[in-house]
């Protein structure tokens, strides 16, 4: 049975601010398969980003299960955490996530260095994607050099170093222009394509969530059944990926 | 390598490679950083310094005025040594005394225009004096005494009133109400204690800097006319190749059956002892604030820079870094920062040393100059550095600590 690369069951997350109790996600139930592009649409507050912490291992639910790779990571020591978010996932977030002292090979560089591997395999993985991300000339730019569209593509390069299975994209095209945004989201389909990296990107611009092979819809800390079906049908006419589930 | 194995390198090589790009990233910062290391460094071995420097200048001037290497003094139960010439004898036959010079003491009182000081009146030779200390050579006006002198004498510069217009009262307190008008060529009525009263030249007005500076000097062969003494003495100072060597000959000395108590120069020197440890508090105090300003200050660059960079270290968590890489690379920058800052606080505190060794700071006791052991380098080297770690530890830890989402809203 194909239980997804990921899969949350009754993920509730509430946050404390102040002293009032804020209910991010209310029991959320998702699967998302080995190899998918999916997008996490929803108005602001909906817990789309609270959803993208969860799986990232970037926060710990109130309550509820995250299965990665059949791994249940709620019982998970934080050491064990560190590793999944190191090894087999990468993150891109909506601000550029650059060390500004660092020169754009070596921001890339980092996570194999993390690692642990010799400089020279660092160096080479980082030259290769580099050329993948087509800023094989910029290597040696520092960030401040670079475009809004540039640095994203660099935190993109850095997020592939340690050949994740998983790409966590929170808003990554939110302080882009649309050409730049367009761009960064055919990069994705392109990995997504070539790779077989599975791909869940937080984005509240529909146009580029259709891109994806599925939206799943969230409202209020909930799937948005409604919003779903809707989008489901118009999934099923465009017919865009058979894995969808 | 296990994966383990793999990690931790990997941890310490990303902490240390981020930590020494951060700091090569805003220069001027950086040499502010480093700077404000260094003149703490400087100022940890400045004081700490200048008391050694004072500690070796009292010991010298002691040893080369007042007490050589070795005295030999009369027993508890004796007023004077006996057998002088016999003991010399005997001294001069051991390898590695260099010389030895008998004195003998006496109270006396000096009067010139019917004004009276009370004094020590002390009978040496001054061809044996000559090897033994440097008295004969602290002449400030006039010469010192030579063997064959009878009727001359040398005063100490606090028995005499000053006349040199550039420099202030000689004496003090009584010494000072006291001091006689006299100058070179005239001549003092020294009456000593035993009611014998004679007439002397003033030869000479000693400038020691210490206790010969409050003695009046005389020949041996004077004393031992003005007494009827023969072969007696006070003390006798011995004069060593090696003054480190002191406790040694001490033992020789005992072995070779000359009667006497014999002190080193370190017995003599418990007073400098007591002075520069009373020195030393104050410094340690001065020290322990120093170092808190160090401590201080490097916690808040640490913090500061904790602060700056919040949102990365919610990124570098984010992509897999372990909480200790950033609190590696943290420390690592405040250690690098003070390994930077003690180098150039060493080059700085060696320049203040030879500046000092041209223009040594002129006290009454002698020339001062800061003295740059080896051992206290390491010292301070050693508390800045540790320092360094403890005051960078807690906003290191505090960093490394930040709750990843938290930190990557800059919350």
């Amino acid at each position: 049975m194909d239980d997804g690369f990921i899969r949350t069951e009754s993920l509730k997350k509430t946050y404390l601010m102040g002293k009032v109790e804020v209910s991010a996600l209310r029991g959320v139930d998702i699967t998302v398969h080995e190899g998918e592009f999916v997008a996490l649409m929803g108005p602001s507050g909906s817990g789309k980003s609270t959803m993208l912490n969860q799986v990232g291992l970037l926060d710990t639910p109130t309550s509820g299960c995250i299965y990665i790779d059949n791994e249940n990571t709620s019982t998970m020591k934080e050491n064990k955490r560190v590793e999944l978010r190191l090894n087999k996932f990468g993150f891109i977030f909506q601000f550029f996530s650059l060390f500004m002292e660092l020169s754009t090979l070596e921001n890339v560089m980092l996570p194999m260095m993390l690692s642990g591997e010799p400089k020279k395999e660092c160096k080479d993985r980082a030259i290769e994607l580099l050329d993948i991300v087509e800023l094989y000339d910029r290597q040696n730019h520092m960030p401040s050099e670079l475009s809004g569209g540039q640095q994203q593509r660099v935190a993109i390069a850095r997020s592939l170093m340690n050949r994740p299975k998983l790409i966590l994209a929170d808003e990554p095209t939110a302080n882009l222009d649309s050409k730049a945004s367009v761009e960064i989201i055919e990069l994705f389909k392109r990995l997504n394509r070539e790779t077989g990296v599975t791909l869940l990107m937080v984005t509240h611009e529909e146009e580029l969530g259709k891109l994806a092979d599925r939206i799943i819809w969230l409202r209020d800390g909930k799937i948005d059944v409604e919003k779903q079906f809707v989008s489901l049908e118009t999934e099923e006419l465009r017919v865009i990926n058979p894995i969808s589930a | 390598m296990t994966d383990d194995l793999k990690g931790i390198k990997g941890s310490v090589k990303t902490a240390f490679f981020l930590a020494l790009k951060d700091i090569f990233k805003d220069k001027k910062v950086t040499c502010l950083v480093v700077l404000m290391i260094a003149f703490s460094f400087v100022n940890l071995m400045f004081f700490t310094s200048f008391n050694y420097g004072m500690t070796n200048t009292m010991q010298d001037e002691m040893i080369n005025t007042i007490s050589s290497h070795l005295s030999i003094e009369p027993e508890a139960d004796d007023t004077y040594l006996q057998n002088v010439k016999s003991t010399e004898k005997k001294l001069n036959l051991i390898s590695g005394i260099t010389a030895s010079s008998p004195h003998i003491d006496k109270h006396a009182s000096i009067t010139y225009k019917g004004k009276t000081i009370n004094t020590k009146v002390v009978g040496l030779t001054p061809s044996k004096e000559e090897e033994v200390t440097l008295v004969p050579q602290k002449i400030k006006i006039g010469e010192f005494l030579s063997d064959r002198d009878a009727n001359e004498i040398v005063l100490g510069k606090v028995l005499v009133k000053n006349k040199m217009p550039d420099e202030d009262d000689w004496g003090f307190g009584e010494f000072a109400k006291n001091a006689l008008d006299v100058e070179v060529g005239e001549n003092v009525v020294v009456t000593y204690d035993n009611g014998v009263s004679r007439e002397y030249h003033v030869k000479g007005i000693i400038d020691a800097g210490m206790g010969p500076d409050f003695n009046a000097y005389v020949t041996t062969k004077e004393i031992e006319d003005v007494y009827n003494q023969k072969d007696e003495a006070t003390q006798i100072l011995v004069r060593l190749y090696d003054r480190d060597s002191a406790d040694e000959y001490r033992l020789l000395i005992m072995q070779q059956g000359i009667r006497g108590d014999v002190k080193t120069w370190m017995d003599k020197a418990e007073f400098i002892e007591k002075i520069t440890a009373s020195m030393g508090i104050i410094t340690g105090v001065m020290t322990y604030i120093g170092l808190l300003t160090v401590a201080a200050t490097i916690a808040i660059i640490v913090y500061i820079n904790t602060t700056h960079k919040r949102r990365l270290i919610g990124v570098l968590k984010a992509i897999g870094s372990k909480d200790i890489t950033v609190l590696l690379m943290f420390l690592t920058e405040a250690c690098i920062f003070s390994l930077f800052g003690i180098a150039l606080g060493i080059v700085l505190m060696n320049l203040i040393s030879v500046y000092f060794s041209y223009n040594p700071m002129i006290t009454p006791i002698g020339e001062i100059y800061p003295e740059v052991q080896l051992n206290l380098v390491l010292i301070t080297f050693r508390t800045i550095l540790i320092a360094a770690v403890i005051s960078g530890f807690y906003p290191a830890w505090n960093a490394a600590k930040q709750n990843i989402i938290r930190s990557i809203w800059g919350e």
